[in-house]
Formats: structure tokens, sequence, C-alpha cells
């Protein structure tokens, strides 16, 4: 269920909360033992029970990387960018983690299941209409689906376990880090610095 | 069960991941998301064959559900009168007597190879 209107630190909480749910719940029906790098598609396919799917939004305009199909329960990555993925897995699977962040965070799963059970002017926003990712899209959705997959990939936790055994000293190093743990060199500078944690790089 | 969905269903239960199955299978992994979403019918017989080792399925019951039938026996059956007048008899039959004569076929078979 969505709430109408989320104030940003209420939805941080809700980030927080949803994407720490999400890893034990996989942890616990995938027999997962919690370690870097989050296994996304086996949280998309097998815990969540999406669709993976590439194919080529290019219909869709400019920058597309990704959409979510709630009604078809299904992921769609652009095939257009798979030279793009294949250079940089970080991008790939922080878009699909994207994706994840809108089903979780923007979608009544209970609607797509029970459509009849749910009235579209209640107090819960249900939305099961497709969404479009681009590539440096700034609304609030996006945003929002922005912290849910950082947080997913990138879970305090684990993080700093990580780094316990790996001292950023370079940044050949911090890039080999980012590489480790399947994210992009820019989504690691940008979740360390929201756990504040140091780097100068 | 639609044949995507159902080596979808397969793939997840043995934990392969998209590109994991379609290496095995020697086939692009977004032509795989393609037909087990559906997107894409179901593919050739040589793939499909390649995918039921993979998955470890009976190889005639994925071309069954991709309506498809095994080239060789296609062959035989279009170059043996006999045959098809063999299958339109065991499709008069209930399916349980076919199911017999089969057993019948693979005990003869099996005596011969002990002999």
């Amino acid at each position: 269920m969505v709430l109408k209107n989320l104030d940003v630190p209420f939805a941080n909480i809700e980030v927080a909360r949803r994407t720490s749910e999400l890893l034990r719940l996989h942890a616990q029906k995938d027999k997962w033992r919690p370690s870097l790098p989050v296994p996304i598609e086996a949280i998309i396919e097998r815990t969540l029970d999406l669709s993976l799917l590439y194919d080529d939004l290019s219909a869709h305009g400019a920058n597309v990387l990704g959409a979510l199909y709630p009604t078809e329960r299904s992921i769609c990555l652009n095939e257009k960018y798979l030279s793009s993925f294949e250079d940089c897995p970080g991008l790939e699977r922080f878009t699909q983690a994207h994706e994840v962040g809108h089903w979780q965070m923007h979608v009544g799963v209970a609607s797509i299941d029970h459509p009849s059970l749910f009235d579209i002017d209640s107090e819960f926003d249900i939305d099961s209409e497709a969404f479009i990712c681009r590539d440096g899209d700034r609304d609030a959705k996006e945003h929002t689906a922005n912290r849910f997959a950082a947080r997913l990939l990138m879970p305090e936790d684990l993080v700093i376990s990580e780094l316990n055994n790996y001292s950023l000293t370079s940044r050949e190093r911090f890039r080999d880090f980012a590489s480790r743990i399947g994210v992009s060199f820019a989504a690691l500078h940008i979740r360390l610095d929201e756990l504040h944690i140091p780097h100068q790089w | 069960m639609e044949f995507g969905a159902y080596i979808r269903e397969r793939r997840k239960a043995l934990k392969y991941s998209l590109r994991e199955l379609a290496e095995a299978a020697e086939i692009d992994f977004t032509y795989l998301s393609k037909v087990e979403t559906g997107r894409f019918p179901p593919p050739s017989e040589d793939v499909i064959q390649r995918l039921a080792k993979a998955l470890d399925i009976d190889v005639d019951e994925l071309l069954a559900m991709a309506k498809k039938v095994d080239t060789s026996i296609h062959e035989f059956i279009v170059s043996n009168p006999a045959a098809p007048k063999l299958l339109r008899a065991l499709k008069e039959e209930r399916l349980s007597e076919a199911e017999q004569i089969l057993d019948k076929i693979r005990r003869k078979k099996g005596g011969t190879e002990e002999s």
C-alpha cells in the first residue's frame, strides 16, 4: 500500500524499512546468507516473482534505461543500453533495483493481485500504470526509487562490514571496491557520503 | 502453462539466472527473456533440445509444449504410410490403452536387449 503525499523524511524512513524487510524476506525465502553483491536478479525473480525482460524501449523516447509494468509483474531493461550495461554492470543492477523500488514503494501490489477489492479514490494511492524511467529523471518518485536502489544494493551493515577488510586508499581501489560489490563508482560515492563514511575519491 | 512461463519456472527452481541458462543453451539472454515472457514464440527444435538438456526436462514434453514434433519422428511419419494409420488408431483408442501398447513395446525392446 502506498500512502499519498509522502513527505521526504517519512519517505526515507519507509525506504529504509522496506529495503530491510525485502532483504530479510529474500534471506528467508532463498536461503541467502547476506553478503555483497546483493543478488538483485534473484530478489526480482525468486522473491518478488517479477519477470525480467530485455527489450527495445526506444518507443518511449530517449534515455530510457528501464521500465516497470506492474500489471504484467515485469521489469524491462532497455536492450539499446546493453553495451553500457556490459561496460558497467553496476548500472544494470542499479536500474533493476530502481524498478524494484517503484514496485515496493509506488505500486499497490495487493491491488494488482485483487483489483476488485480496491477503489482508486480510497486513501491509498494505487498506481498500476507503467513506470518508464529515464537516466537523470528527478521527480519525487524517481528520487525515491533511486534511494531505494542505493539502500537495497548497499545496506549499511554490509558495506561497513566489507570495508573492514578493504581500505579505500586510492581511486583505483575505490573503483575496484565498487566493482566488487556490484555498483557503479558514482553510486558508491553517493552512498558513502550518505552514510558519512569518509573517503577522498 | 505456456512454453515460456514453463521454462522460466523451471529455471527459477534450479536457481539459474537468465544469462546462465542462455549460455548453457547457446542462445542470447535477451532472446531468452522474450521467449520466457511470451514476446517471442517458442524457439526452434534444436534450441528446445538444448534448453531441455540444460533444464533436465524430457525433450518430447518440451517439444509438445511448443507444439512441435521431433524432426526424426516427423520424417518417420511422412515416409511410412503405416505410421499415420497407427497414430490414428491410437488417437481413437483411449489414452490408457495407448499407454499399454507403449508398455508392451518397451518390455519387448527390453527383453530383446537382455537376450
